[in-house]
């Protein structure tokens, strides 16, 4: 560098501090926590941007969804998100620690959205669901059908994954143990764990990130996994032998919050009350193949583009709608059996 | 630092420090001081205060974790882990750290960067690399495959793995540990020990080994500490069944929001680090390393 662009980066430098606190006093942010991923890229054309475009607010993206995070914002009053979405079991536990802000008709018009649409401090955003997938690399596609089969160590001796959370986990082991799928709720943890028992010597990992997931199937370190369904989508637009099954599936909810106390609430919900417009949300599901939680959004959507949506009426026979309450109920008391379970 | 200050006059050596004199010690060290006070000393103050008060005052988060025979056996783990990976370290890292000193010049200096090289590389990309090392169609087992095992064995998710991942990654703290005391080793000593009638190996046993100690005494603490707060690679690679410490504070924070218990739980392993500490003190004398 030549002193003479040396001193022209410094003088830039400096007018660029001058400037910044006057930017600063004009521009609005917004930070909202991001899912990554397939999430992101669909969040960011079809809800973030065009809501710059339309009020000028930026928006900025904090990655890594993490429900600590937003226990620990609550408790210091340092916001680094103000917008995140849950799920449903998560949204139950943030409703009773406390660390949600209450939607208001100040905030929030509910005549555009529909009846169930605000649930525990939560907008319903859109659907997602856990399926059981298999990597076909070495077990022929439509081999394995339902969680018996996953559970069929002697028909099947390869290595599984499951999800380390017991909210996804649970009403797969209760299946397998042959519970009905009305039955599923309340759950018996006990029966649960006796389940899980017989599967635990084939389980190579129990995933805590879906991307990790992903890989696992992806590369073949497991034959067949409880996933994500949108994990599954995504390693096959990379090539990868995977099927997904749409049956035994679990369906749910996720819904936008707005953290608790954040100075910047009112823009949180004007942007909540924007991404869930109808047609904004439908856009927003063709592309991340997620199932909109408002049903007049299928009025912008097409049968072709429902393939692979979880709220598909075609898999509906197959699907088991999550009960928030119920799993968030006991979801502490699980975490902590899990814990010692999975040592022994 | 001593060399090459011999190396100058004596009146350049000597008139900076008359300079600093004037400036008191306590001044010096302040920034340091004040920096360790904000990001080390006062979260550590509240994670202590946070284990005593969090949902509410008294003892109930030690209480509870000390008698969850499940948490008990993730610390007894957790340091049974520590051990085996220094006891691995020491092995693998005493040998290249001999050569190296003792091959000195450009093949030294080759050696000595290769091993540091590696902490150049982000430790995750690191773990992960052994996903694909390891796994089910890395070139492990395919070389297993080859020599006829097939399938081949099961190396992924494994203890071993777990035990590969970390060796791997903190051998380089023991190497250099020992380097730094191997290289210092004055070579009159061997020469004088030789011309005393000792063996190669006597001079070693009773020479090199013991000048040594305080490399493998400070690279073993350094390899133990790391081992017992290591968390994304035993999680990432490991077995399901061997659950490390951190992981479980980890739980106890993201899905838990138990913030006492899972202070208390940090709090418990800081004290059986300041132990083993101390154990080490009483037999080998901590103050040896600062020679």
């Amino acid at each position: 560098m030549t002193i003479l662009t040396a001193r022209r980066t410094l003088l830039g430098a400096t007018a660029g501090m001058l400037a910044a606190p006057a930017l600063k006093a004009q521009g609005r942010f917004l930070y909202i926590n991001s899912w990554g991923g397939t999430w992101e890229r669909a969040a960011r054309q079809h809800l973030f941007d065009p809501f710059t475009a339309k009020t000028g607010i930026e928006i900025r993206i904090t990655s890594g969804v993490n429900f600590a995070k937003l226990a620990a914002q609550v408790r210091t009053g340092n916001y680094e998100y103000d917008i995140s979405t849950l799920g449903g079991p998560s949204l139950v536990q943030a409703e009773q620690s406390n660390l949600t802000e209450r939607p208001t008709d100040q905030t929030i018009d509910r005549g555009k959205l529909p009846s169930d649409g605000i649930f525990a401090n939560g907008i319903g955003n859109h659907a997602y669901s856990t399926n059981l997938a298999v990597n076909t690399r070495n077990l022929p596609a439509g081999e394995v059908r339902d969680w018996r089969d996953f559970w069929n160590l002697q028909k099947y001796p390869g290595r599984r994954a499951l999800p380390r959370s017991m909210q996804w986990t649970f009403p797969f082991a209760l299946l397998a143990d042959g519970v009905a799928k009305e039955n599923i709720y309340p759950i018996d943890m006990d029966r649960a764990f006796r389940s899980l028992d017989k599967v635990k010597p084939a389980i190579a990992s129990w995933w805590t990130q879906g991307g990790q997931a992903q890989q696992l199937l992806a590369d073949g370190e497991v034959q067949m996994i409880g996933i994500w369904h949108a994990n599954v989508l995504s390693a096959k637009r990379n090539g990868a032998p995977v099927e997904l099954v749409w049956n035994q599936f679990t369906v749910d909810r996720t819904y936008w919050v707005v953290s608790r106390g954040t100075p910047r609430a009112a823009m949180a919900f004007e942007f909540i009350q924007f991404a869930v417009e109808p047609e904004r949300m439908a856009r927003f599901c063709i592309d991340g193949q997620y199932g909109p939680f408002d049903t007049r959004a299928f009025n912008w959507i097409n049968e072709e583009q429902t393939k692979d949506m979880p709220t598909n009426p075609a898999y509906a026979a197959g699907a088991i709608e999550h009960e928030p309450r119920s799993i968030g109920a006991i979801m502490t008391a699980a975490t902590r059996r899990f814990e010692a379970w999975q040592i022994q | 630092m001593s060399a090459a200050l011999t190396g100058l006059r004596p009146e350049a050596a000597h008139r900076p420090r008359t300079r600093l004199r004037a400036v008191p010690t306590w001044l010096l060290i302040a920034p340091a001081l004040l920096y360790m006070g904000v990001v080390f000393l006062l979260p550590l103050a509240n994670t202590a205060w946070v284990s005593f008060s969090d949902p509410m005052p008294g003892l109930h988060n030690y209480i509870e974790v000390l008698t969850t025979p499940a948490y008990l056996r993730i610390y007894r783990n957790t340091t049974l882990m520590a051990l085996l990976v220094t006891g691995i370290c020491i092995v693998m890292a005493y040998p290249l750290a001999l050569y190296i000193a003792r091959a000195g010049g450009a093949v030294g200096a080759v050696l000595l960067a290769a091993t540091g090289l590696s902490f150049w590389i982000s430790f995750l990309v690191r773990t992960y690399a052994w996903t694909v090392i390891l796994g089910s169609r890395g070139p492990v087992s395919q070389v297993a495959r080859w020599m006829g095992y097939d399938p081949p064995p099961v190396l992924l998710f494994t203890s071993a793995a777990s035990i590969i991942g970390m060796t791997h990654i903190l051998l380089p703290f023991m190497v250099l540990s020992i380097y730094v005391v191997l290289a210092r080793i004055d070579p009159v000593l061997l020469r004088a020990a030789s011309g005393l009638g000792a063996t190669r190996g006597q001079t070693f046993r009773q020479v090199v080994l013991p000048l040594s100690m305080p490399g493998i005494i400070s690279g073993s603490l350094l390899v133990f500490v790391f081992c017992l707060g290591f968390y994304v690679t035993p999680a990432l690679i490991g077995s399901p069944r061997d659950l490390m410490v951190a992981s479980l504070i980890a739980t106890q924070i993201e899905d838990l929001l138990a913030f006492g218990t899972a202070s208390a739980m940090a709090m418990l392993l800081l004290g059986a680090t300041l132990l083993m500490l101390a154990v080490y003190d009483r037999a080998l004398g901590l103050a040896n390393l600062m020679k």
